[in-house]
Protein backbone atom coordinates (compact mmCIF):
# COMPACT_ATOMS: atom_id res chain seq x y z
CA UNK A 1 0.00 0.00 0.00
CA UNK A 2 2.61 2.47 0.62
CA UNK A 3 4.51 1.95 -2.69
CA UNK A 4 1.19 3.19 -4.54
CA UNK A 5 2.23 6.62 -3.28
CA UNK A 6 3.81 8.64 -6.10
CA UNK A 7 4.19 12.11 -4.89
CA UNK A 8 7.17 13.44 -6.33
CA UNK A 9 8.31 10.35 -8.40
CA UNK A 10 10.53 11.36 -11.19
CA UNK A 11 10.85 8.82 -14.08
CA UNK A 12 14.64 9.59 -15.40
CA UNK A 13 14.81 10.48 -19.20
CA UNK A 14 16.28 12.48 -21.60
CA UNK A 15 13.55 13.66 -23.53
CA UNK A 16 12.51 16.82 -24.65
CA UNK A 17 10.67 17.59 -22.03
CA UNK A 18 12.80 16.58 -19.51
CA UNK A 19 15.71 18.74 -20.64
CA UNK A 20 13.68 21.60 -20.53
CA UNK A 21 14.29 24.44 -17.76
CA UNK A 22 11.93 24.11 -14.58
CA UNK A 23 11.18 27.53 -14.78
CA UNK A 24 9.69 27.25 -18.48
CA UNK A 25 7.88 24.05 -17.40
CA UNK A 26 6.05 25.19 -14.55
CA UNK A 27 5.33 28.59 -15.93
CA UNK A 28 3.73 26.59 -19.09
CA UNK A 29 1.91 24.51 -16.59
CA UNK A 30 0.41 27.73 -15.24
CA UNK A 31 -0.52 29.08 -18.69
CA UNK A 32 -2.02 25.68 -19.80
CA UNK A 33 -4.01 25.98 -16.58
CA UNK A 34 -5.47 29.46 -17.49
CA UNK A 35 -6.32 28.31 -20.89
CA UNK A 36 -7.71 25.58 -19.66
CA UNK A 37 -10.28 27.97 -17.87
CA UNK A 38 -10.60 30.12 -20.50
CA UNK A 39 -11.42 27.19 -23.54
CA UNK A 40 -15.22 26.79 -22.91
CA UNK A 41 -15.93 25.23 -26.33
CA UNK A 42 -15.83 21.93 -28.38
CA UNK A 43 -13.34 23.81 -30.39
CA UNK A 44 -11.57 24.80 -27.57
CA UNK A 45 -11.46 21.38 -26.39
CA UNK A 46 -10.18 19.50 -29.32
CA UNK A 47 -6.94 21.50 -29.73
CA UNK A 48 -6.49 21.18 -25.80
CA UNK A 49 -6.56 17.95 -26.14
CA UNK A 50 -4.17 17.78 -29.12
CA UNK A 51 -1.40 19.98 -27.87
CA UNK A 52 -1.46 17.51 -24.27
CA UNK A 53 -1.54 14.81 -26.29
CA UNK A 54 1.82 16.22 -28.04
CA UNK A 55 3.15 17.16 -24.47
CA UNK A 56 2.56 13.00 -22.73
CA UNK A 57 4.29 11.87 -26.18
CA UNK A 58 7.00 14.44 -26.12
CA UNK A 59 7.69 13.48 -22.44
CA UNK A 60 8.48 9.35 -23.53
CA UNK A 61 7.00 8.88 -19.91
CA UNK A 62 4.72 5.06 -20.28
CA UNK A 63 1.01 6.14 -20.01
CA UNK A 64 0.57 3.71 -16.86
CA UNK A 65 2.10 6.71 -15.09
CA UNK A 66 0.07 9.28 -16.08
CA UNK A 67 -3.11 6.23 -15.56
CA UNK A 68 -1.62 6.02 -12.11
CA UNK A 69 -1.42 9.35 -11.03
CA UNK A 70 -5.51 9.62 -11.97
CA UNK A 71 -6.39 6.62 -10.14
CA UNK A 72 -6.62 8.25 -6.74
CA UNK A 73 -9.10 11.46 -8.35
CA UNK A 74 -11.39 8.66 -10.18
CA UNK A 75 -13.97 9.22 -7.55
CA UNK A 76 -13.94 13.38 -7.78
CA UNK A 77 -14.07 13.05 -11.79
CA UNK A 78 -17.20 10.52 -11.83
CA UNK A 79 -18.73 12.91 -9.02
CA UNK A 80 -18.02 16.09 -11.26
CA UNK A 81 -19.53 14.49 -14.17
CA UNK A 82 -22.30 12.93 -13.03
CA UNK A 83 -23.33 16.52 -11.07
CA UNK A 84 -22.63 18.10 -14.56
CA UNK A 85 -24.73 15.41 -16.24
CA UNK A 86 -27.68 15.34 -14.47
CA UNK A 87 -27.89 19.18 -12.41
CA UNK A 88 -27.74 21.32 -15.05
CA UNK A 89 -31.18 22.64 -16.40
CA UNK A 90 -32.05 22.61 -20.52
CA UNK A 91 -33.56 19.92 -22.86
CA UNK A 92 -34.33 16.95 -21.59
CA UNK A 93 -32.92 14.10 -24.17
CA UNK A 94 -33.28 11.17 -21.78
CA UNK A 95 -34.59 9.97 -18.41
CA UNK A 96 -33.20 7.78 -15.83
CA UNK A 97 -35.40 7.34 -13.09
CA UNK A 98 -36.26 10.68 -11.09
CA UNK A 99 -32.72 11.93 -12.89
CA UNK A 100 -33.12 13.76 -16.03
CA UNK A 101 -29.88 14.31 -18.68
CA UNK A 102 -29.74 17.11 -20.57
CA UNK A 103 -28.30 18.59 -23.46
CA UNK A 104 -26.73 21.03 -21.58
CA UNK A 105 -25.77 18.88 -19.00
CA UNK A 106 -24.25 16.01 -21.32
CA UNK A 107 -21.88 19.07 -22.59
CA UNK A 108 -20.83 20.64 -19.34
CA UNK A 109 -19.77 16.99 -17.79
CA UNK A 110 -18.01 15.75 -20.75
CA UNK A 111 -15.82 19.19 -20.72
CA UNK A 112 -15.22 19.52 -16.66
CA UNK A 113 -14.32 16.07 -17.04
CA UNK A 114 -11.81 16.65 -19.50
CA UNK A 115 -10.49 19.61 -17.84
CA UNK A 116 -9.93 17.55 -14.39
CA UNK A 117 -8.22 14.87 -15.98
CA UNK A 118 -5.99 17.19 -18.52
CA UNK A 119 -5.38 19.57 -15.36
CA UNK A 120 -4.11 16.51 -12.94
CA UNK A 121 -2.28 15.00 -16.24
CA UNK A 122 -0.12 17.60 -17.25
CA UNK A 123 0.89 18.72 -13.71
CA UNK A 124 2.33 15.22 -13.63
CA UNK A 125 4.18 15.74 -16.48
CA UNK A 126 5.64 18.31 -14.83
CA UNK A 127 6.66 16.17 -11.64
CA UNK A 128 7.31 13.05 -13.39
CA UNK A 129 9.84 14.91 -15.57
CA UNK A 130 11.62 17.47 -13.12
CA UNK A 131 13.47 15.87 -9.86
CA UNK A 132 12.16 17.33 -6.86
CA UNK A 133 15.38 19.36 -6.10
CA UNK A 134 15.08 20.87 -9.82
CA UNK A 135 11.43 21.90 -9.11
CA UNK A 136 11.73 23.41 -6.40
CA UNK A 137 15.21 25.40 -7.38
CA UNK A 138 12.50 26.59 -10.26
CA UNK A 139 10.19 27.50 -7.33
CA UNK A 140 12.74 29.26 -5.87
CA UNK A 141 13.85 31.08 -8.99
CA UNK A 142 10.70 32.17 -10.14
CA UNK A 143 9.53 33.57 -6.65
CA UNK A 144 12.53 35.89 -6.33
CA UNK A 145 11.12 38.86 -7.62
CA UNK A 146 8.95 38.64 -4.77
CA UNK A 147 11.48 38.86 -2.09
CA UNK A 148 11.27 42.74 -1.87
CA UNK A 149 7.49 42.42 -1.01
CA UNK A 150 8.56 39.91 1.94
CA UNK A 151 7.84 36.30 0.44
CA UNK A 152 10.51 34.72 2.01
CA UNK A 153 11.27 32.54 -1.42
CA UNK A 154 14.58 30.46 -0.29
CA UNK A 155 13.46 29.56 2.99
CA UNK A 156 10.32 28.53 1.28
CA UNK A 157 12.18 26.41 -1.60
CA UNK A 158 14.73 25.30 1.57
CA UNK A 159 11.56 23.52 3.65
CA UNK A 160 9.95 22.37 0.41
CA UNK A 161 13.45 20.81 -0.69
CA UNK A 162 13.40 18.95 2.75
CA UNK A 163 10.29 18.14 2.78
CA UNK A 164 10.49 16.58 -0.45
CA UNK A 165 13.55 14.98 0.46
CA UNK A 166 12.43 12.95 3.65
CA UNK A 167 8.99 11.51 2.17
CA UNK A 168 10.58 8.59 0.96
CA UNK A 169 12.55 8.02 3.82
CA UNK A 170 9.64 8.47 6.02
CA UNK A 171 7.77 6.02 3.81
CA UNK A 172 10.66 3.68 4.33
CA UNK A 173 11.18 3.99 7.72
CA UNK A 174 7.16 3.49 8.20
CA UNK A 175 7.54 0.52 6.40
CA UNK A 176 10.71 -0.67 8.69
CA UNK A 177 8.42 -0.52 11.81
CA UNK A 178 5.66 -1.91 11.02
CA UNK A 179 6.96 -4.78 10.05
CA UNK A 180 9.32 -4.69 13.16
CA UNK A 181 6.19 -4.55 15.39
CA UNK A 182 4.48 -7.07 12.77
CA UNK A 183 7.37 -9.70 13.56
CA UNK A 184 6.41 -9.21 17.35
CA UNK A 185 2.72 -10.16 16.82
CA UNK A 186 1.37 -6.42 15.95
CA UNK A 187 -1.59 -6.66 13.61
CA UNK A 188 -2.58 -3.41 12.05
CA UNK A 189 -4.80 -5.29 9.63
CA UNK A 190 -8.20 -6.45 11.69
CA UNK A 191 -10.46 -4.61 13.98
CA UNK A 192 -12.94 -2.38 15.01
CA UNK A 193 -11.80 1.44 14.90
CA UNK A 194 -10.45 2.06 18.20
CA UNK A 195 -8.02 -1.14 17.83
CA UNK A 196 -6.72 0.09 15.09
CA UNK A 197 -6.18 3.37 16.44
CA UNK A 198 -4.71 1.90 19.39
CA UNK A 199 -2.81 -0.25 16.91
CA UNK A 200 -1.24 2.63 15.14
CA UNK A 201 0.56 3.35 18.42
CA UNK A 202 3.31 1.56 18.42
CA UNK A 203 4.25 2.74 14.84
CA UNK A 204 3.63 6.28 15.60
CA UNK A 205 5.58 6.93 18.73
CA UNK A 206 8.92 5.52 16.92
CA UNK A 207 7.88 6.99 13.69
CA UNK A 208 7.55 10.39 15.36
CA UNK A 209 10.89 10.22 17.82
CA UNK A 210 12.53 9.34 13.82
CA UNK A 211 11.29 11.93 12.68
CA UNK A 212 12.81 14.59 15.82
CA UNK A 213 16.15 12.67 15.79
CA UNK A 214 16.37 13.03 11.86
CA UNK A 215 15.52 17.02 12.29
CA UNK A 216 17.66 17.09 14.87
CA UNK A 217 20.49 15.61 12.88
CA UNK A 218 20.32 17.53 9.76
CA UNK A 219 19.91 20.66 11.45
CA UNK A 220 23.26 20.27 13.04
CA UNK A 221 24.76 18.80 10.04
CA UNK A 222 23.89 21.91 7.77
CA UNK A 223 25.03 24.48 10.75
CA UNK A 224 28.56 22.61 10.83
CA UNK A 225 28.74 23.37 6.55
CA UNK A 226 27.57 26.64 7.22
CA UNK A 227 24.33 26.92 6.16
CA UNK A 228 22.74 30.61 7.10
CA UNK A 229 19.72 30.95 5.08
CA UNK A 230 19.75 32.25 1.21
CA UNK A 231 21.54 35.06 1.72
CA UNK A 232 24.81 34.97 -0.94
CA UNK A 233 24.51 31.27 -1.48
CA UNK A 234 25.74 30.28 -5.09
CA UNK A 235 24.93 27.10 -6.56
CA UNK A 236 26.31 23.62 -8.06
CA UNK A 237 23.85 23.61 -10.63
CA UNK A 238 22.84 27.13 -12.38
CA UNK A 239 19.55 26.93 -14.04
CA UNK A 240 19.83 27.65 -17.70
CA UNK A 241 17.83 29.01 -20.51
CA UNK A 242 18.00 27.45 -24.01
CA UNK A 243 16.70 28.07 -27.29
CA UNK A 244 14.57 24.73 -26.35
CA UNK A 245 12.99 26.93 -23.45
CA UNK A 246 12.48 30.05 -26.29
CA UNK A 247 10.56 27.50 -28.32
CA UNK A 248 8.51 26.18 -25.93
CA UNK A 249 7.36 29.01 -24.45
CA UNK A 250 6.87 30.64 -28.00
CA UNK A 251 4.93 27.85 -28.91
CA UNK A 252 2.76 27.94 -25.24
CA UNK A 253 1.96 31.80 -26.04
CA UNK A 254 0.58 31.16 -29.13
CA UNK A 255 -1.62 28.12 -28.16
CA UNK A 256 -2.71 30.42 -24.65
CA UNK A 257 -3.95 33.57 -27.74
CA UNK A 258 -6.04 31.00 -29.85
CA UNK A 259 -7.41 30.08 -26.45
CA UNK A 260 -8.39 33.20 -25.86
CA UNK A 261 -9.45 33.67 -29.28
CA UNK A 262 -12.04 30.90 -29.81
CA UNK A 263 -13.78 31.89 -26.60
CA UNK A 264 -14.03 35.51 -28.42
CA UNK A 265 -15.56 33.95 -31.37
CA UNK A 266 -18.07 31.81 -30.21
CA UNK B 1 11.77 -30.12 11.75
CA UNK B 2 13.27 -27.34 9.56
CA UNK B 3 13.09 -24.14 7.71
CA UNK B 4 13.56 -24.83 3.93
CA UNK B 5 13.59 -22.46 1.27
CA UNK B 6 13.56 -23.54 -2.47
CA UNK B 7 14.09 -21.66 -5.63
CA UNK B 8 13.58 -18.03 -3.48
CA UNK B 9 13.27 -14.95 -5.77
CA UNK B 10 12.39 -11.12 -4.52
CA UNK B 11 12.13 -8.38 -6.89
CA UNK B 12 11.51 -5.11 -5.48
CA UNK B 13 9.17 -2.37 -7.32
CA UNK B 14 8.45 -4.66 -10.13
CA UNK B 15 7.85 -2.74 -13.55
CA UNK B 16 9.68 0.53 -12.57
CA UNK B 17 12.56 1.89 -13.64
CA UNK B 18 13.99 1.10 -9.62
CA UNK B 19 13.43 -2.44 -9.89
CA UNK B 20 15.91 -4.54 -7.97
CA UNK B 21 16.45 -8.36 -8.39
CA UNK B 22 17.53 -8.61 -4.77
CA UNK B 23 17.10 -12.21 -4.25
CA UNK B 24 18.19 -14.68 -6.78
CA UNK B 25 17.70 -18.83 -6.81
CA UNK B 26 18.06 -19.00 -3.12
CA UNK B 27 18.19 -22.67 -1.94
CA UNK B 28 18.80 -23.21 1.93
CA UNK B 29 18.46 -25.78 4.25
CA UNK B 30 18.13 -24.81 8.04
CA UNK B 31 17.98 -27.48 10.39
CA UNK B 32 16.65 -27.23 13.53
CA UNK B 33 19.41 -26.50 16.56
CA UNK B 34 21.89 -24.69 14.39
CA UNK B 35 23.63 -21.82 14.27
CA UNK B 36 23.74 -20.11 11.12
CA UNK B 37 25.61 -17.28 10.28
CA UNK B 38 24.37 -15.06 7.44
CA UNK B 39 27.11 -12.93 5.85
CA UNK B 40 27.84 -10.68 3.11
CA UNK B 41 28.09 -7.16 2.48
CA UNK B 42 25.72 -4.33 2.41
CA UNK B 43 23.47 -4.75 -0.57
CA UNK B 44 23.85 -8.74 -0.63
CA UNK B 45 20.18 -9.30 0.03
CA UNK B 46 20.68 -10.17 3.32
CA UNK B 47 17.58 -8.69 5.36
CA UNK B 48 15.04 -9.20 2.46
CA UNK B 49 16.16 -12.72 3.04
CA UNK B 50 15.34 -12.80 6.70
CA UNK B 51 12.49 -10.89 6.35
CA UNK B 52 11.10 -13.66 3.95
CA UNK B 53 11.39 -16.50 6.74
CA UNK B 54 8.39 -14.85 9.13
CA UNK B 55 6.12 -14.05 6.06
CA UNK B 56 6.59 -10.26 6.16
CA UNK B 57 7.73 -10.14 2.58
CA UNK B 58 6.53 -12.98 0.43
CA UNK B 59 8.08 -14.53 -2.69
CA UNK B 60 8.23 -13.17 -5.85
CA UNK B 61 8.56 -16.86 -6.98
CA UNK B 62 9.61 -19.56 -4.89
CA UNK B 63 8.63 -21.42 -2.09
CA UNK B 64 9.45 -21.24 2.01
CA UNK B 65 8.68 -23.88 4.36
CA UNK B 66 8.85 -23.73 8.13
CA UNK B 67 8.37 -27.09 9.82
CA UNK B 68 6.29 -28.43 6.96
CA UNK B 69 3.84 -25.62 6.64
CA UNK B 70 4.59 -23.95 3.20
CA UNK B 71 3.73 -20.01 4.18
CA UNK B 72 3.43 -18.76 1.03
CA UNK B 73 0.04 -20.02 0.58
CA UNK B 74 -2.73 -18.20 1.06
CA UNK B 75 -4.70 -18.67 4.14
CA UNK B 76 -1.90 -18.56 6.50
CA UNK B 77 -2.05 -17.88 9.76
CA UNK B 78 1.00 -15.42 9.88
CA UNK B 79 0.70 -14.60 13.81
CA UNK B 80 1.52 -18.55 14.25
CA UNK B 81 4.57 -18.85 12.01
CA UNK B 82 5.83 -15.23 14.17
CA UNK B 83 5.53 -16.81 17.09
CA UNK B 84 7.54 -19.60 15.85
CA UNK B 85 10.26 -17.17 13.90
CA UNK B 86 11.49 -14.48 15.91
CA UNK B 87 12.96 -11.47 13.98
CA UNK B 88 15.08 -8.73 15.34
CA UNK B 89 15.38 -6.01 12.84
CA UNK B 90 18.54 -3.79 12.66
CA UNK B 91 18.88 -1.18 15.10
CA UNK B 92 15.38 -2.97 16.94
CA UNK B 93 16.09 0.27 19.55
CA UNK B 94 14.24 2.07 17.15
CA UNK B 95 11.06 0.42 17.42
CA UNK B 96 10.63 0.81 21.36
CA UNK B 97 7.61 2.86 21.78
CA UNK B 98 6.24 2.21 25.83
CA UNK B 99 6.24 3.92 28.55
CA UNK B 100 8.44 1.79 30.77
CA UNK B 101 10.88 -1.54 29.61
CA UNK B 102 8.19 -3.72 31.62
CA UNK B 103 5.38 -2.77 28.81
CA UNK B 104 7.84 -2.83 25.45
CA UNK B 105 9.07 -6.24 26.35
CA UNK B 106 5.48 -7.55 26.72
CA UNK B 107 4.23 -6.37 24.00
CA UNK B 108 4.64 -9.39 21.82
CA UNK B 109 3.81 -11.71 24.40
CA UNK B 110 0.50 -9.81 24.71
CA UNK B 111 -0.09 -9.91 21.40
CA UNK B 112 -0.10 -14.18 21.44
CA UNK B 113 -2.44 -13.07 23.58
CA UNK B 114 -0.76 -14.86 26.66
CA UNK B 115 -1.91 -15.10 30.50
CA UNK B 116 -0.59 -12.41 32.77
CA UNK B 117 1.33 -15.43 34.50
CA UNK B 118 2.64 -16.23 31.27
CA UNK B 119 3.46 -13.12 30.20
CA UNK B 120 5.49 -11.73 33.72
CA UNK B 121 7.46 -15.31 33.56
CA UNK B 122 8.40 -14.55 29.74
CA UNK B 123 9.64 -10.80 30.37
CA UNK B 124 11.39 -12.22 33.38
CA UNK B 125 13.22 -14.85 31.80
CA UNK B 126 13.90 -12.70 28.44
CA UNK B 127 15.41 -9.66 30.22
CA UNK B 128 17.30 -12.47 32.29
CA UNK B 129 19.01 -13.57 29.22
CA UNK B 130 20.36 -10.26 28.00
CA UNK B 131 21.69 -9.98 31.10
CA UNK B 132 19.35 -6.76 32.27
CA UNK B 133 18.64 -6.68 36.35
CA UNK B 134 14.57 -7.00 36.09
CA UNK B 135 13.82 -5.15 39.19
CA UNK B 136 15.86 -2.23 38.87
CA UNK B 137 15.06 -1.47 34.91
CA UNK B 138 11.12 -2.48 34.41
CA UNK B 139 9.81 0.90 35.53
CA UNK B 140 12.60 2.81 33.94
CA UNK B 141 11.69 4.46 30.27
CA UNK B 142 12.88 2.40 27.39
CA UNK B 143 14.00 6.01 26.45
CA UNK B 144 16.02 7.10 29.29
CA UNK B 145 18.29 4.08 29.49
CA UNK B 146 22.03 3.71 27.90
CA UNK B 147 21.97 2.68 23.99
CA UNK B 148 23.45 -0.53 25.36
CA UNK B 149 21.01 -1.11 26.94
CA UNK B 150 17.98 -0.10 24.67
CA UNK B 151 19.31 -3.06 22.05
CA UNK B 152 19.05 -5.78 24.98
CA UNK B 153 15.26 -4.69 26.08
CA UNK B 154 14.71 -4.61 22.12
CA UNK B 155 16.17 -8.11 21.76
CA UNK B 156 14.43 -9.06 24.84
CA UNK B 157 10.84 -7.89 23.48
CA UNK B 158 11.19 -10.63 20.56
CA UNK B 159 13.18 -13.57 23.09
CA UNK B 160 10.00 -12.77 24.88
CA UNK B 161 8.00 -14.32 22.25
CA UNK B 162 9.95 -17.79 23.04
CA UNK B 163 10.61 -18.29 19.33
CA UNK B 164 12.25 -21.42 18.17
CA UNK B 165 14.07 -20.44 15.47
CA UNK B 166 15.48 -17.13 16.55
CA UNK B 167 17.17 -14.31 13.67
CA UNK B 168 19.02 -11.62 14.38
CA UNK B 169 19.51 -8.30 11.92
CA UNK B 170 23.05 -7.48 12.44
CA UNK B 171 22.18 -6.94 16.00
CA UNK B 172 26.19 -5.20 16.53
CA UNK B 173 25.87 -2.55 14.56
CA UNK B 174 26.83 0.53 15.52
CA UNK B 175 27.67 -0.63 19.29
CA UNK B 176 30.86 -0.45 21.04
CA UNK B 177 33.53 -3.19 21.01
CA UNK B 178 32.32 -3.98 24.53
CA UNK B 179 28.47 -3.61 23.64
CA UNK B 180 29.33 -6.49 20.86
CA UNK B 181 31.23 -8.87 22.56
CA UNK B 182 28.03 -8.94 25.24
CA UNK B 183 25.49 -9.70 22.99
CA UNK B 184 27.31 -12.20 20.94
CA UNK B 185 28.49 -13.43 23.98
CA UNK B 186 24.64 -13.58 25.12
CA UNK B 187 23.72 -14.81 21.49
CA UNK B 188 25.78 -17.78 22.16
CA UNK B 189 24.70 -18.85 25.46
CA UNK B 190 21.17 -18.43 23.96
CA UNK B 191 21.94 -20.95 21.84
CA UNK B 192 23.90 -23.89 24.38
CA UNK B 193 21.47 -23.47 26.62
CA UNK B 194 17.64 -23.70 25.31
CA UNK B 195 19.02 -24.71 22.46
CA UNK B 196 17.15 -22.20 20.01
CA UNK B 197 17.93 -22.14 16.17
CA UNK B 198 20.12 -18.81 15.88
CA UNK B 199 20.58 -17.45 12.23
CA UNK B 200 23.02 -14.31 13.00
CA UNK B 201 22.96 -12.05 10.22
CA UNK B 202 26.83 -9.84 9.92
CA UNK B 203 28.76 -8.40 7.36
CA UNK B 204 31.80 -8.91 9.96
CA UNK B 205 33.82 -12.10 9.44
CA UNK B 206 35.23 -11.45 12.82
CA UNK B 207 31.87 -11.57 14.47
CA UNK B 208 30.35 -14.80 13.27
CA UNK B 209 33.30 -17.12 12.51
CA UNK B 210 34.03 -18.05 15.87
CA UNK B 211 30.35 -19.16 16.58
CA UNK B 212 28.42 -20.25 13.79
CA UNK B 213 28.15 -24.23 12.96
CA UNK B 214 27.77 -23.31 9.21
CA UNK B 215 28.35 -20.01 6.71
CA UNK B 216 26.07 -18.93 4.31
CA UNK B 217 28.09 -16.38 2.04
CA UNK B 218 25.63 -13.86 0.18
CA UNK B 219 26.78 -11.75 -2.62
CA UNK B 220 24.36 -10.17 -5.16
CA UNK B 221 21.06 -11.45 -4.50
CA UNK B 222 22.38 -15.27 -4.33
CA UNK B 223 24.59 -17.45 -2.05
CA UNK B 224 28.27 -17.53 -3.19
CA UNK B 225 29.19 -20.29 -0.56
CA UNK B 226 27.91 -22.31 2.09
CA UNK B 227 29.37 -24.42 4.58
CA UNK B 228 31.35 -24.75 7.53
CA UNK B 229 33.66 -21.89 8.55
CA UNK B 230 36.35 -23.48 7.88
CA UNK B 231 34.83 -25.05 4.56
CA UNK B 232 34.26 -21.37 3.55
CA UNK B 233 37.55 -19.66 4.51
CA UNK B 234 39.44 -22.12 2.50
CA UNK B 235 37.65 -20.36 -0.88
CA UNK B 236 39.60 -16.82 0.79
CA UNK B 237 40.00 -15.74 -2.98
CA UNK B 238 36.22 -15.76 -3.65
CA UNK B 239 35.68 -14.26 -0.27
CA UNK B 240 38.14 -11.27 -1.25
CA UNK B 241 36.19 -10.70 -4.62
CA UNK B 242 32.89 -10.10 -3.09
CA UNK B 243 35.08 -7.90 -0.46
CA UNK B 244 34.97 -9.59 2.52
CA UNK B 245 37.95 -11.13 3.14
CA UNK B 246 38.51 -13.70 6.19
CA UNK B 247 38.67 -13.19 9.73
CA UNK B 248 42.14 -12.15 10.98
CA UNK B 249 43.04 -15.29 12.49
CA UNK B 250 42.73 -16.42 9.12
CA UNK B 251 44.10 -13.61 7.46
CA UNK B 252 47.26 -14.00 9.71
CA UNK B 253 47.78 -17.87 8.99
CA UNK B 254 47.48 -16.96 4.94
CA UNK B 255 50.17 -14.13 4.74
CA UNK B 256 52.20 -16.49 6.55
CA UNK B 257 51.71 -19.50 3.84
CA UNK B 258 52.08 -16.79 1.03
CA UNK B 259 55.66 -16.08 2.87
CA UNK B 260 56.47 -19.60 2.87
CA UNK B 261 55.79 -21.05 5.87
CA UNK B 262 54.02 -24.01 5.63
CA UNK B 263 50.78 -23.33 8.12
CA UNK B 264 47.48 -24.88 8.25
CA UNK B 265 45.21 -21.80 6.80
CA UNK B 266 41.59 -23.82 8.10
CA UNK B 267 42.51 -22.56 12.03
CA UNK B 268 39.63 -19.90 13.24
CA UNK B 269 40.64 -19.31 16.57
CA UNK B 270 43.88 -17.70 17.98
CA UNK B 271 44.90 -20.54 20.41
CA UNK B 272 44.75 -23.09 17.77
CA UNK B 273 46.72 -20.93 15.66
CA UNK B 274 49.39 -19.76 18.43
CA UNK B 275 50.06 -23.52 18.27
CA UNK B 276 50.36 -24.17 14.60
CA UNK B 277 52.63 -20.96 14.27
CA UNK B 278 54.99 -22.08 17.45
CA UNK B 279 54.84 -26.20 15.69
CA UNK B 280 55.50 -24.84 12.12
CA UNK B 281 58.56 -22.68 13.73
CA UNK B 282 60.08 -25.66 15.81
CA UNK B 283 60.39 -27.53 12.60
CA UNK B 284 61.83 -25.07 10.66
CA UNK B 285 64.51 -25.01 13.02
CA UNK B 286 64.84 -28.49 13.62
CA UNK B 287 65.17 -28.92 9.72
CA UNK B 288 67.93 -26.24 9.68
CA UNK B 289 70.02 -27.44 12.31
N1 LIG C 1 12.09 -1.70 0.50
C1 LIG C 1 12.91 -1.76 -0.56
N2 LIG C 1 12.54 -1.23 -1.75
C2 LIG C 1 13.35 -1.32 -2.82
N3 LIG C 1 14.56 -1.88 -2.83
C3 LIG C 1 15.00 -2.41 -1.68
C4 LIG C 1 14.21 -2.38 -0.47
N4 LIG C 1 14.91 -2.99 0.52
C5 LIG C 1 16.07 -3.37 -0.03
N5 LIG C 1 16.15 -3.03 -1.34
C6 LIG C 1 17.27 -3.33 -2.27
O1 LIG C 1 17.47 -4.73 -2.29
C7 LIG C 1 18.85 -5.05 -2.25
C8 LIG C 1 19.15 -5.92 -1.05
O2 LIG C 1 18.97 -5.17 0.13
P1 LIG C 1 19.04 -5.78 1.60
O3 LIG C 1 18.26 -7.03 1.64
O4 LIG C 1 18.66 -4.70 2.54
O5 LIG C 1 20.59 -6.10 1.75
P2 LIG C 1 21.49 -6.26 3.05
O6 LIG C 1 20.61 -6.48 4.22
O7 LIG C 1 22.38 -7.41 2.72
O8 LIG C 1 22.28 -4.99 3.17
C9 LIG C 1 19.59 -3.72 -2.24
O9 LIG C 1 19.98 -3.44 -3.57
C10 LIG C 1 18.57 -2.73 -1.77
O10 LIG C 1 18.80 -1.46 -2.33
MG1 LIG D 1 20.48 -5.31 5.99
Amino acid sequence: MLKDITIGQYIPGESLIHRLDPRTKILVVIIYMTALFIINNAIGYYFILLFSLNIILLSRVPVKYYLKGLKPLLIIIILTVSLHIFMTPGTIIAEIGPLAVTKEGLKQGVFMGTRLILLVTVTSVLTLTTTPMTLTDGIERLLNPFKRIGVPAHELAMMMTIALRFIPTLIEETDKIMKAQMARGADFESGNIVQRAKALIPLLVPLFLGAFRRADELAMAMEARCYRGGENRTRMKQLMYTSLDTGAMFITIIFLMFAIYTRLAA
Amino acid sequence: MSIEIKDLYHTYQVGTPYETHALQKINLDIAEGEFIGLIGHTGSGKSTLVQHLNGLLKPSQGQITIDGVDISQKGIKLKEIRKKVGLVFQYPEHQLFEETVLKDVSFGPQNLGLSVSEIDKRVRNALEVVNLDYLEIKDQSPFNISGGQKRRVAIAGVLAMEPKYLVLDEPTAGLDPRGRDEILAQIKELHRRLKITIILVSHSMDDVAKMADRLIVMHDGEVELNGTPREVFQKSEILKAIGLGVPTVSALLYSLKAKGFEVRTDLLNMEEAKEEIIKVLRMRRGKNA
